[in-house]
């Protein structure tokens, strides 16, 4: 069943079978990890919005009408989900750095990276995040966050640089 | 840093990060070759690359045991929806019974006192 394209397997999950959908989980939630990574800057948050993205793509997947594009819709409900999260808590700063701090034994370096990642804005961040978390790949990234190719090489471009000038700033706490 | 300098960063940016096309890669390599400036800037971010990596490569060990705990909350979400069904059900039967109480004990109501006031009009009309 592993082989089998999207279009098959979303059609069996709209039947209601669950095994079909755990290998379309299986397929596609790393970019819904990374999409939830990229907007809200914090771990924990990600996996739990992630989790809640394939919960609500299992109870919604009978609307979705292009079986082709379940990657890009799933990925399109994380984001939706982290934006009410992040309206929500908007009082609350968003910390890639606590994921470090709770694994212990991090570098210097990746924990200034980790704050890094947390300073840069989501627009680049989100990009970014599935980029590496994608292979490299950036016409992936441009079908599932439905922007152009040039588009996700600016803001990967634009995140690199800013992230070059705060490593090498040195990344204070505020 | 000079206004050629200026304008390669972005495209140095892009070589590192590998978003730059192949056929713009050659004066881009040729100018971090020969301007030091250049040099030290790809050469960071070479290691910020590296950095990016080890970061999200941290994340590789752990995807499959997120999956599987995603897969596992599906499978708990399908038990509760299939019992909240349930419940849903039970609380309809519960509705509905009750309704039916309510309509019998109205029906009697009426049926008791109609037959009172048939008989205490055949009483006025009859016997008294």
């Amino acid at each position: 069943m592993n082989g089998l394209s999207d279009e098959i397997l979303v059609a069996a999950a709209q039947r209601g079978d669950k095994s079909a959908y755990s290998i379309l989980v299986k397929r596609h939630y790393r970019y819904v990890f990374a999409v939830c990574l990229g907007m809200l800057g914090n771990v924990h948050d990600a996996e739990d919005m992630a989790q809640d993205a394939v919960l609500k793509g299992f109870v919604k997947i009978g609307e979705l009408r292009r079986a082709e594009q379940f990657g890009e819709w799933v990925v399109r409900i994380a984001k939706n989900l982290c934006v009410d999260l992040v309206r929500r808590r908007k009082h609350k700063k968003p910390l890639i750095a606590e994921q470090a701090s709770e694994s212990g034994g991090t570098s210097a370096a990746k924990l200034d990276l980790e704050q890094a990642l947390g300073r840069l804005p989501r627009e680049f961040r989100v990009p970014l995040m599935m980029y590496y978390f994608d292979n490299k790949s950036a016409k992936t990234i441009a079908a599932k966050l439905n922007i152009s190719h040039s588009g996700v090489c600016q803001r990967i471009r634009s995140a690199r640089k800013q992230l070059h000038k705060l490593l090498s700033e040195g990344v204070q706490d505020e | 840093m000079n206004s050629e300098c200026d304008s390669m960063r972005d495209r140095i940016a892009d070589l590192i990060s590998g978003v730059l096309p192949e056929t713009e890669a050659e004066p881009v390599a040729e100018h971090i070759g020969k301007c030091r400036g250049c040099g030290a800037y790809a050469e960071a971010l070479q290691q910020e690359d590296l950095l990016l990596d080890g970061f999200v490569g941290s994340f590789g060990e752990e995807m499959s045991r997120r999956e599987e705990k995603a897969i596992e909350a599906l499978s708990r979400f399908e038990t509760q929806s299939r019992s909240g069904v349930r419940m849903h059900l039970r609380s309809v039967l519960t509705k509905h019974a009750a309704a039916a109480v309510v309509v019998v004990v109205v029906g009697l109501y009426f049926a008791i006192t109609f037959s009172w006031v048939t008989q205490i009009t055949a009483l006025i009309r009859y016997g008294l």
